[in-house]
């Protein structure tokens, strides 16, 4: 049965079982092809040829080829595109900051989650052939692999992404003004961070990475209780980049702080949207199957 | 701000409390990592800051009720506010010496400008003559004036003594307390024989206490009566002229509401004469009356009255018919040359039982001859008849049970008697008890009476031996009980075991026995005014005081019109330096005890605290 199929496929997007894997490539493998199996599993079995990547269905295209899976699960039409050369440069731009390394209510912290949404879109990246680089930044670039589609570049990806660690406070616009006029102009940027900085900013920097001809999709990972605020009791609640402090409530400032993030996070997309640049909001205790059909969406929009 | 006791204040320490609670509590919150601080700050930072308010309120509160508890405690008050100006006590002269013509309004003159002298100072009236009682406590010049007409000459005596104790009290806190005395200085005020409801009666003054002397008085004469008595046939009274002259005046009397004819006297100076008016017999209230319109009017009428008292009512209780029964004690009870002074009845046993303890209780002695009849329910009246102070005779007799006896008055041990047989004759063993004294030397006509049979009792039982046999044993034994007292004569009394009714000493031996028995203290019935009784008028003359009649009479010795001089009077008065607590203490506590600030701090803690329940409660 497709459906239990997918459901069971699915299992190994969970983050809770992701974390619980060994190495970064293992994680990256079990999340791609847990996914792919979902997308496409029984229709294409037998066909001898392999498998490069999906797109968005366009007027003209060969209906076989649509995927109905993935129009079931994302209310989009894909084709599968068997063996095709690109030549795609995608940056994976992850914020390592501080604030990235919170973990409150997930399995993963967010630079957890986000290294292994990074190593996930390597691994599908390399596996459609795209040069894929990595770039790791709190307030500056800390770290930078080059694009590049060689074999073993995977395994220098997955290798870096392994041995992150968290480091200052986040300032993202900055690494991306320096980075806009770095990256090729067909190059993708997949950015993912937090984006709890200074949202003119952020917005001001991706618009600048976007401006210069780079397609952007920028993934923002927050932990579920940085979205739902499930605390108790009165706390003081120190920010682990700034040591600032304010003591509170929960019960009494919930709703507000919600509020505030909401807004943050509709800000972020209008904005962001307005400007060409995607945007998704992912939470850490979810799948990661998300963030891969949106970045299949845009990657298909580059073609 | 002083405290009267300040280590309370030590209490107020404990608003540590609520501060070290309100730190900690900023200490209990946890720290907690948090990412998003900045959206936390952004729209809840107003709520925080209303919290933090609102600690800072409950703070606040906490702190002024501990602070208010421990201040109230302590007892503040505003040294210095009142007592530091002077008070000067004015007392006032209202014996009835002061009502002689003019005296009086002389006297309030006199107290109108010594407060007008005062100015500047607290000013307290006094009146007094037996006593002093405070009109108006220190305060204002127009408070006293207002007390001034409020006081009149009464029917006491002048007691200055009474004046010193009442100001010093008042003047108690006093550095330098004036006092000034508006009197008519007679001397007898200082007779140190005080009446009863009075101190010590000696004029005593703190030192420290300004004395000065107004004299209201003048000379003058005064005629009085006094020592009025009424006897059987005659009523006299002695008027007493105390002026320097003689003089001549009208005397009358009023016997039970007659008055009798005017006898006019001359009394020499200095000197008394005793008026008599004849009388019919049995004069109850008698008021002599002298004309004196110019000397003093309170002693010029004395009253007298005749307590009425009942005759003793004994009653004798035999076995038989009561006609033999007690033939002899009651025939020689009823003995009497000028009329019986007994009230007797003979019941028999039966009768006796049959009496209601009301009617029990009317009997001043009870006579028994014999406990043929009794039975035990007469016990218990019978023991309270004795307890409340009635008076019981028990006479051996053939027909007398010392078992049952012992069992109604509750002995113990019982009364366990020996048959004596020739005990021989009687002998008073204490001549000095009542019952024997009016024999004196004619006590040995009791060796004239030949005891053949009699009681033999251990005196040991808590018995005194009155009189004894020849032989030695107790012939007549008293025991109290209670209030009463009991005599018992261990031989008969009707002539069947010795013939004493036969001889000349039996009536008066019956009649002292029972007189004795049947005693009671003498009511008084004549009062000076300073000393009536609670619920009677101090006023002269001849009241109804429940079922008793009361003559009240002036003290006799406001009559005199002895003076002293002021300077006299400034000697007579002793001057003490008692002060038993420091001046400081006792002002501090005056002052205090004024202001009641507590009060006031008590009650801002109550509200402090509701207004920390009501911050608290709001969410």
């Amino acid at each position: 049965m497709p459906a239990t199929t997918t459901s069971r496929d699915l299992r190994f997007l969970d983050p809770a079982v992701i974390a619980a894997l060994g190495s970064m490539e293992l994680k990256a493998r079990t999340v791609v092809e847990g996914f792919l199996s979902g997308l496409h599993r029984s229709p294409y079995k037998g066909f001898s040829v392999e498998f490069a990547e999906y797109r968005q269905y366009l007027p003209g295209d060969d209906l076989s080829t649509l995927d109905w899976k993935v129009y079931a699960r994302s209310d989009r039409h894909y084709v599968k595109k068997f063996e095709e050369e690109t030549n795609l440069e995608c940056h994976l731009m992850l914020d390592v900051s501080a604030s990235m390394a919170y973990r409150g209510g997930a399995p993963m912290s967010k630079v957890e989650y986000g290294s292994v949404l990074a190593a996930s879109l390597a691994y599908l990246m390399h596996r459609q052939r795209d040069a894929t680089g990595l770039i790791e930044f709190d307030d500056k670039i800390k770290g930078r692999l080059p694009a590049s589609g060689r074999a073993g570049h995977l395994h220098s990806i997955l290798l870096a992404l392994e041995k992150i660690a968290p480091g200052a406070r986040s300032n993202v616009a900055r690494p991306m003004h320096q980075l806009a006029d770095a990256l090729g102009k067909r190059s993708l940027a997949v950015v993912i961070s937090d984006l709890l900085d200074d949202p003119d900013a952020v917005v001001k920097g991706l618009m600048h990475l976007r401006f210069r001809g780079s397609d952007v999709i920028v993934f923002q990972v927050l932990d579920p209780h940085e979205i739902q605020f499930p605390f108790r009791g009165a706390a003081r609640f120190t920010d682990v980049e700034s040591a600032d402090v304010v003591t509170a409530d929960p019960a009494r400032v919930r709703d507000g702080y919600i509020r505030e993030m909401t807004a943050l996070r509709w800000r972020y997309e209008r904005e962001l949207k307005g400007a060409g640049i995607d945007f998704l909001t992912l939470d850490t205790s979810k799948p990661l199957d998300f963030a891969l059909l949106a970045y299949l969406d845009a990657r298909s929009r580059r073609k | 701000m002083s405290f009267l006791t300040p280590l309370y204040l030590a209490g107020a320490a404990l608003i540590a409390l609520p501060i070290i609670l309100h730190l900690l509590r900023r200490d209990v919150a946890p720290p907690v990592p948090f990412t998003a601080v900045s959206l936390l700050r952004r729209s809840p930072v107003e709520r925080s800051r209303r919290h933090r308010l609102r600690d800072l309120i409950l703070l606040a509160a906490r702190i002024s009720a501990l602070v208010l508890l421990a201040g109230s405690f302590a007892r503040p008050y505003l040294a210095g506010a009142p007592g530091t100006t002077r008070t000067t006590v004015i007392a006032v002269d209202r014996s009835f010496s002061m009502a002689a013509p003019a005296r009086f309004e002389r006297a309030r003159t006199l107290a109108r400008e010594a407060i007008d002298q005062a100015r500047g100072d607290r000013l307290a009236v006094i009146a007094f003559d037996d006593r002093a009682d405070v009109i108006a406590r220190p305060g204002s010049a127009a408070d006293a004036r207002a007390a001034l007409t409020m006081i009149a000459p009464g029917f006491g005596g002048t007691r200055y003594a009474a004046a010193f104790d009442k100001a010093a009290e008042l003047l108690t806190d006093e550095e330098h307390g004036r006092l000034v005395v508006v009197t008519d200085l007679q001397r007898s005020g200082f007779d140190q024989t005080a009446a009863p409801s009075t101190g010590s009666g000696q004029a005593v003054l703190p030192e420290e206490i300004d004395l000065s002397v107004r004299d209201a008085g003048a000379e003058t004469h005064n005629l009085s009566v006094g020592n009025t008595t009424i006897d059987r046939r005659q009523v006299t009274a002695t008027v007493r002229n105390h002026g320097a002259e003689p003089r001549a005046a009208d005397v009358r009397a009023t016997i039970d509401g007659r008055a009798l004819p005017a006898r006019r006297v001359t009394i020499p100076a200095n000197d008394a004469a005793e008026v008599a008016f004849d009388a019919p017999e049995g004069v109850a209230r008698l008021a002599v009356a002298v004309d004196d319109p110019e000397g003093y009017v309170a002693d010029n009428e004395a009253f007298s009255v005749t307590e009425s008292r009942a005759l003793p009512r004994i009653l004798v209780v035999g076995g038989g018919p009561a006609a033999t029964a007690g033939f002899y004690l009651t025939r020689a009870l009823e003995a009497n040359v000028e009329g019986t002074d007994f009230d007797v009845r003979a019941v028999t046993g039966s009768a006796f039982a049959a009496l209601t303890p009301e009617q029990l209780r009317s009997q001043s002695v009870i006579v028994l001859l014999s406990t043929h009849g009794l039975d035990r329910r007469i016990g218990e009246p019978l023991r309270a008849f004795l307890n409340a102070g009635g008076g019981l005779l028990v006479a051996a007799a053939p027909d007398l049970d010392p078992s049952l006896l012992s069992t109604l008055l509750g002995w113990d041990p019982p009364l366990v008697p020996k048959d004596l047989r020739n005990a021989g004759v009687l002998a008073a063993t204490d001549l000095r008890h009542p019952v024997f004294r009016p024999f004196d030397a004619l006590a040995a006509n009791f060796g004239q009476v030949v005891f053949d049979r009699a009681w033999q009792i251990d005196p040991g039982d808590g018995w005194r031996v009155l009189a004894r046999y020849t032989d030695g044993a107790a012939a007549l034994t008293e025991r109290p009980v209670g209030d009463g007292r009991v005599l018992l004569f261990t031989s008969d009394l009707d002539r069947r075991w010795n013939d004493f009714p036969l001889h000349p000493s039996f009536v008066p031996f019956v009649q002292e026995t029972v007189r004795y028995l049947g005693a009671r203290p003498p009511a008084v019935s004549a009062y000076l005014v300073a000393d009536v009784p609670p619920g009677v008028q101090p006023k002269p003359g001849i009241v109804q005081a429940g079922n008793r009649v009361l003559s009240i009479n002036v003290d006799p010795r406001e009559s005199a019109i002895d003076r002293v001089s002021p300077l006299e009077f400034q000697q007579m008065v002793t001057r003490s330096a008692a002060r038993t607590r420091p001046r400081a203490e006792r002002l501090a506590q005056q002052i205090e005890g004024q202001q009641n600030y507590w009060r006031y701090g008590l009650m801002l803690m109550l509200a402090a605290l509701v207004a920390e329940a009501f911050v608290g409660s709001r969410t």
